[in-house]
């Protein structure tokens, strides 16, 4: 029985971490990536940065929402800590291509 | 993850905001006051009750006084963590930025100034350190505050407007974070809270306090919630924007030489020099250039004054003067213009604001609140305080809801939810109170005299949270915590007694106050007033409320002894 409840409660804490967590992530990606794609659309840096933040702020409140409505947690996590490091990881290698 | 949406919003509305409600009743609250924090300042700093001052002199004022700010020990200690090597004595750092400037509705003349650091920080993606220090100028003597004024706890602006963004919890910035996890489940609840009602515009208008307890507590929640709920989005959306740089630094930490070049080209255009030449300089008139800059609004056709003044690159011969405008006509922040500081002549003009930068100029704006217009200021008080009972009655539903079955299946699950909420709505409600009586109960040459404020807030706070949990045994049985018409109790207690110690110690009370047209402090007392009343017309409706159900249930079970001879 201990092992049960102990799944129960890791269930219950990627339940709320896939969101909170994942959605952070996803967040963190989503600023940079964005500040580079204004940039490339041609707004200036300081405005591209400003927007990004802006629509960081919805990214993440979406992002919360879809990962308590999602049926698979697991899909939550591939697709929120997926995405936020992809994300990253291109803005951090696209960002050193174009200076 | 349940069955529909709609239940899966219902379980994050429920979850999400109870682990985190208590923290936004918090926020909401001193976010509420901090609306009026030069208003508490005055009030909690007697000496300081003057009526508001403009900018005065640069040259013959302000600069003077340069030499005599020191940085702050605080900051000393936080750049020692973030750099190589020793800090230099704090004697041999001079200013090398200074920002002054003035509100609407303070007396005092508030100065920023820093301080370069030669170390280098640990951090690579970091520029250089600063170190900073503060200091406020008596426009009526030109001096710095004198009299340990300088050192006494403003309570507005130094206790409770910081509470509302960082919770006074410094250690790693956690207060920072916490607060923001709590902003975004506020945006969170809302939106799940409106999926979770389909009649949403009828809800609008429903409010049935007749009805039992369960149905008015949910429509007074709902009611609340729809009704600011523009408010309520907004000025949570604004508040994360504020900190949205440091909650996700991502541009900075990933991409961080990408955005200095950004950074130097964007400062090329503007012409203002980004770093200093290292050659000593000797700045120009200021006053000058706050002169030329006010002719020039006015020549645009929005005349005004000079709102703040900063020196960049002080003492260098690449320093700038930064003149903004006074925005008290407009919610958006400032419009500024750039002096070239060895010359006087104009540098830079920020051009009209483009889309994106006004959308968050305004945003800014509404969240720092620096304009003059009373009616919009209390109407962001009031819709702080809606925001405040829709959280409450929130707390109240979930335990109303839930208590009878907590009882039935043995679960303290509900009793302490109610202890907690107690804490975090009137247990909060006395501790403040009781800091505005200490305030001014405690001799002001007491050693520590902030410190024994800030102590008796917290400790209050802390025994109001005893004393909820002491009283909450009712609700694990299906009752009702005495708690709340108790602390109620304290509150009125307390507030009338912050106003009548007000009124002892300063002889400002509120007739004199209102008859001197002072409102920063007579509208502090009214305030507390107002809530001493409401607090004692809930303790009186609640015990009277008790003693019928105690009647009640006595009258109900001497018949049911009877019925059984039937």
């Amino acid at each position: 029985m201990p092992l049960e409840r102990w799944r129960h409660w890791v269930a219950l804490a990627s339940r709320f971490g896939a969101p909170i967590v994942g959605g952070y992530v996803f967040t963190y990606g989503f600023v940079a990536f964005a500040a580079l794609a204004g940039l490339w659309l041609g707004l200036s840096f300081t405005e591209s940065k400003t927007l990004a933040w802006m629509l960081s702020l919805v990214v993440y409140l979406v992002a919360i929402l879809w990962g308590f409505a999602a049926r698979s947690v697991t899909v939550v996590w591939l697709v929120l800590a997926g995405g936020g490091i992809a994300m990253s990881f291109a803005a951090w290698a696209l960002s050193r291509e174009i200076i | 993850m349940r069955e529909t949406f709609r239940q899966s919003m219902a379980y994050l509305h429920t979850w999400l905001g109870l682990a985190l409600g208590f923290l936004l009743m918090v926020i909401f609250f001193f976010g509420s006051l901090s609306v009026f924090d030069r208003e508490i300042d005055r009030w909690s700093i007697p000496e300081t009750r003057a009526p508001a001052a403009p900018l005065p002199s640069f040259d013959k004022v302000v600069l003077p006084i340069v030499p005599s700010v020191k940085p702050d020990a605080d900051d000393m200690a936080r750049a020692a963590a973030e750099v190589i090597g020793p800090l230099p004595p704090v004697e041999t750092l001079r200013a090398t930025g200074i920002w002054v400037g003035s509100n609407h509705r303070d007396p005092l003349v508030r100065m920023f100034l820093e301080f370069d650091i030669p170390n280098k920080p640990v951090d690579p993606n970091q520029d250089h350190g600063h170190v900073h220090g503060n200091t406020a100028i008596d426009p009526a003597t030109g001096q710095r505050l004198t009299g340990g004024l300088e050192d006494r706890l403003a309570i507005g602006t130094r206790f409770f407007f910081p509470m509302h963004f960082m919770l006074h919890v410094e250690w790693a910035m956690l207060g920072y974070w916490i607060v923001g996890l709590a902003g975004m489940t506020m945006l969170a609840a809302l939106v799940s809270g409106v999926v979770m009602h389909r009649r949403i515009f009828r809800e609008f208008f429903t409010f049935r306090p007749e009805k039992n307890r369960l149905r008015s507590t949910l429509d007074l929640h709902n009611m609340t919630g729809v009704l600011a709920l523009p408010f309520l989005f907004v000025i949570t959306f604004s508040g994360l924007l504020i900190f949205a740089d440091f909650y996700v630094p991502s541009v900075t930490k990933l991409m961080r030489p990408l955005e200095k070049s950004q950074e130097t080209a964007e400062a090329g255009r503007t012409g203002l020099p980004e770093d200093p030449a290292g050659q000593p300089g000797q700045l120009a008139s200021v006053d000058k250039m706050m002169s030329d800059a006010k002719a020039r609004w006015a020549e645009r056709g929005v005349p005004g004054e000079v709102g703040f003044v900063s020196v960049t690159h002080f003492g260098d011969v690449n320093a700038y003067v930064t003149v903004g405008r006074d925005n008290v006509d407009r919610v958006a922040t400032q419009e500024e213009i750039h002096f070239n500081g060895m010359t006087g002549e104009l540098m830079y003009e920020n051009p009209p604001t483009r889309p994106i930068e006004a959308v968050k100029g305004f945003l800014y704006g509404l969240h720092f609140q620096h304009f003059k217009h009373w009616g919009l200021r209390w109407l962001l008080f009031v819709g702080g305080l809606i925001g405040c009972a829709c959280i409450a009655t929130g707390f109240l539903f979930f335990v109303e809801k839930r208590k009878r079955k907590h009882a039935a299946a043995g679960s303290i699950g509900s009793s302490v939810v109610d202890a907690l909420a107690v804490t975090s709505v009137t247990g909060m409600l006395v501790a403040t109170a009781t800091m505005m009586l200490a305030n001014r109960v405690l001799p002001v040459d007491l050693p520590a005299h902030d410190t024994w404020q800030k102590s008796i807030f917290w400790f209050t706070w802390l025994a109001t949270l005893v004393h909820a949990g002491l009283r909450s045994k009712p609700v694990a049985s299906g009752g009702a915590s005495s708690a709340w018409a108790e602390q109620c109790w304290a509150v009125a207690a307390l507030a009338t007694m912050a106003v009548l110690a007000n009124w002892v110690t300063t002889g400002d009370h509120l007739l004199k106050t209102l008859s001197d047209g002072y409102w920063p402090v007579a509208g502090v007392d009214i305030v507390m007033l107002i809530a001493a009343a409401a607090a004692g017309g809930t303790a009186y409706v609640l015990s009277r409320r008790s003693q019928f159900f105690t009647a009640a249930a006595r009258e109900m079970s001497a018949p049911a002894v009877g019925s059984q001879n039937v």
